[in-house]
């Protein structure tokens, strides 16, 4: 127990735990809402995307370096399957063929992103804003999205819900969409495919110490391409969640949205180096992000003061995995083992 | 062979030498003019920039460009400018191009700006995200002689004119009445706007606010009257997430106004969905709100016709360009737009009287 108490305060996970803890108590005295059944809902609602663009960025940043691209494949994709499911009359089909669709488009996108820093070996952050800007512009230039309607498959896998819950005492409902389960699938083959397969246990190995990682049998480049195409694949998924929830396609909202998932990982506990990070450290660096940005008007703090406020608890979360780093690492090679 | 190696080496070096001479004589004619274009654009510092008659232009109509920049090409509000923008192109024969940032971001914003700068065109027209981050790169287009106009920004400092359908303060008043009629002029109510730095959403959020405290004592706004409640960020969803958070934390909420196109379908599916009593009041195209409209939850629409806003930015340019006087009382022949009001303030301001009201019953009648 002992040994597991200190195991546990080593990790940066646990921190950002303890603040989770303290600032839900905090929005809970101040306004009595935070615990209710419907403001939970709200909040696991508002986590689906970012904690599924939290994968792709966790996966880049161990293995090989940031990925900015997934929010504009997301969009990219999500426009591609929509418009395909609609021009070949699949409107009728069930939503997951259209998801199929759109990640087929993800995973092609990715592969482009995996090709350029594989084959060149260039430095993943200038190869992924550069695809950024180009699905960008492809997007709202060549095909001049717009926002539309849903296809009927996904307006019904839209208005589908997993969990409604009505809070006895304001009488205010609130539901929870079955997207929720597609961010729990992707978090549970995530956890085995890294934890379990050979394969996920090279993503780290890759990060870590590239040469090492070759020499222990490892095929560098082949990981590396792999999680870039898995990154586009589920960047899609998180698109055409991101739609459903929304009821419409919205093209423009997309973009910017890696910054702030970033953030979170690196809150989480992901090092910017790689080869660590954790998944458990992703979705409460996500899990914390979300709260502080849904939380700020329960909180009754002005527009203005909402930004200082998400800055600060960014910059305190990352310093305490700073701290944690400097204090890691005569113990980072113990710490490499035990990671997700 | 040896002979005519050395021959063609004898060449070789000969053309790279010319080749050489010319690059240098090249670059010392290009910087040269340099000096010239610098020359004659500190003079233009020393004139006034904003003396509308400098901007009369000797090219014939014909070759004129007149470029309109919008916040976000792809929404039905500046679909809908763009029909009034290419009206103009078709009915004057001037060329028109609208174009919008990727992102709708006051930084991709001023990178569409200068690339329009830099291709040279002869009049911009701009609907800024946020005025201050373009303020210098409109000042770059004046200084080298390109008209600016702007729309919903009356704010911004580097423009000839800046057009508005009509004031702020009577906008927001308008929204204000609308929503007091709609509620009973009793309870409580919110506001939201897209950025607290767009201008024009504050100054229709302040007047709201000032025309409540004046008219409808019995109304109160949330968080002890700050102004605005929550911003949207230009996304659906983000107003949807803040109008259920000011939901929860005011289940006995009244009343909610949004001055951004993003807001009110977002406030009210958050309305809808907790089936609440809440009326919502705001600015929006028919054609995106109607389902709401007809379910009742959005009550009234107030707006200004973007087509018109598109027409006379173009207009007002084209008169600038061709020499034309532009002033208080000038008639543009646009519906709405016929007494135009001149106000000076921060900048020149040009007003009209074009603000409309949309509620169920005439939905209809408009196909944007």
């Amino acid at each position: 127990m002992n040994k597991f108490f200190k195991r546990m305060v080593k990790q940066t996970e646990f921190y950002v735990f303890l603040i989770i803890v303290v600032l839900s108590l905090v929005i809970q005295v101040r306004s009595g809402l935070f615990f209710a059944n419907n403001n939970i809902v709200d909040l696991l609602r508002s986590m689906i995307v970012p904690s599924m663009y939290a994968i792709c960025a966790l996966l880049a940043f161990v293995s090989t370096g940031p990925d900015v691209s997934f929010p504009l494949i997301a969009a990219l994709s999500s426009y591609l399957a929509l418009i395909v499911t609609n021009n070949l009359g699949l409107e009728d089909t069930s939503w997951f063929i259209t998801f199929i669709i759109g990640i087929f488009f993800g995973c092609i996108m990715g592969a482009l992103n995996g090709f350029i820093i594989v084959r060149y070996n260039f430095p993943s952050l200038i190869v992924t804003l550069g695809t950024s800007s180009l699905f960008s512009g492809i997007l709202l230039g060549a095909f001049e999205a717009e926002r539309m309607n849903l296809p009927k498959n996904l307006a019904a896998f839209g208005k589908a819900s997993l969990i409604t819950v009505k809070n006895a005492k304001s009488g205010l409902g609130s539901t929870l969409p079955m997207t929720f389960l597609l961010m729990i699938a992707l978090y549970i083959i995530a956890y085995l495919v890294l934890n379990k397969t050979m394969v996920g246990r090279g993503v780290y190995a890759v990060g870590g110490d590239e040469v090492s990682a070759e020499r222990a049998g490892f095929n560098v480049k082949g990981i590396r391409f792999g999680i870039f195409v898995v990154n586009g694949g589920i960047a899609a998924i998180a698109g055409l969640s991101y739609a459903v929830m929304s009821m419409r396609y919205l093209p423009t909202e997309y973009a910017g949205g890696e910054m702030i998932v970033i953030a979170a990982i690196i809150l989480g506990g992901t090092r910017m180096t790689g080869g660590i990070g954790t998944l458990k450290g992703c979705l409460l660096g996500t899990l914390l992000l979300t709260m502080v940005s849904n939380s700020l008007i329960l909180l009754g703090i002005s527009v203005y003061w909402q930004k200082v406020f998400i800055g600060a608890i960014i910059i305190i979360g990352t310093a305490v995995s700073a701290v944690q780093s400097h204090a890691g690492r005569k113990a980072k090679t113990r710490l490499k083992k035990e990671t997700a | 062979m040896k002979n005519l190696k050395k021959f063609i080496a004898i060449i070789a070096a000969a053309a790279m030498t010319f080749s050489l001479a010319a690059c240098s004589a090249e670059k010392t004619t290009t910087s040269s003019n340099k000096k010239e274009t610098k020359e004659s654009a500190s003079k233009d510092k020393n004139g006034d920039l904003f003396d509308v008659s400098r901007y009369k232009s000797d090219k014939d109509k014909s070759e004129w460009t007149i470029a309109v920049v919008t916040k976000d090409n792809t929404s039905n509000w500046f679909k809908r400018m763009e029909v009034g923008v290419n009206d103009f192109g078709k009915e004057t024969g001037i060329k028109v191009i609208q174009k919008g940032p990727a992102n709708a971001d006051a930084a991709s914003q001023v990178q569409v700006i200068d690339d329009l700068i830099n291709q040279g065109v002869d009049a911009l027209c701009v609907v800024p995200i946020d005025p201050g981050a373009i303020e210098a790169s409109l000042k770059n287009a004046m200084e080298q002689g390109i008209v600016v106009i702007t729309h919903e920004a009356s704010n911004q400092k580097n423009t000839l004119f800046d057009t508005e359908a009509f004031t702020a303060k009577d906008f927001g008043s308008a929204i204000m009445d609308a929503l007091a009629k709609d509620m009973g002029e009793k309870g409580k109510y919110a506001m939201m706007v897209a950025y607290t730095t767009s201008t024009t959403h504050m100054e229709y959020a302040n007047a709201q606010y000032e025309r409540q405290k004046e008219a409808y004592p019995d109304m109160k706004l949330i968080n002890d009257g700050a102004v605005p409640s929550a911003e949207s960020e230009e996304s659906i969803d983000t107003s949807y997430e803040r109008a259920k958070e000011i939901l929860k934390s005011n289940p006995d909420l009244k009343g909610f106004t949004g001055v951004a196109s993003t807001d009110c379908p977002g406030i009210a599916k958050a309305v809808e969905e907790l089936g609440l009593d809440v009326k919502v009041v705001g600015v929006g195209t028919p054609g995106e709100f109607k389902p709401y409209v007809e379910s009742g939850t959005i009550s009234t629409i107030k707006l200004w016709d973007p087509k018109g806003s598109g027409h006379v930015m173009c207009k007002v340019a084209s008169m600038i360009l061709s020499g034309d006087e532009v002033g208080e009382g000038t008639d543009l022949g646009i519906a709405g737009y016929d007494k135009l009001q001149l106000i000076e303030g921060e900048n020149r301001c040009l007003i009209g009287q074009a603000d409309l009201t949309i509620t169920k019953d005439n939905i209809n009648d408009y196909d944007f």
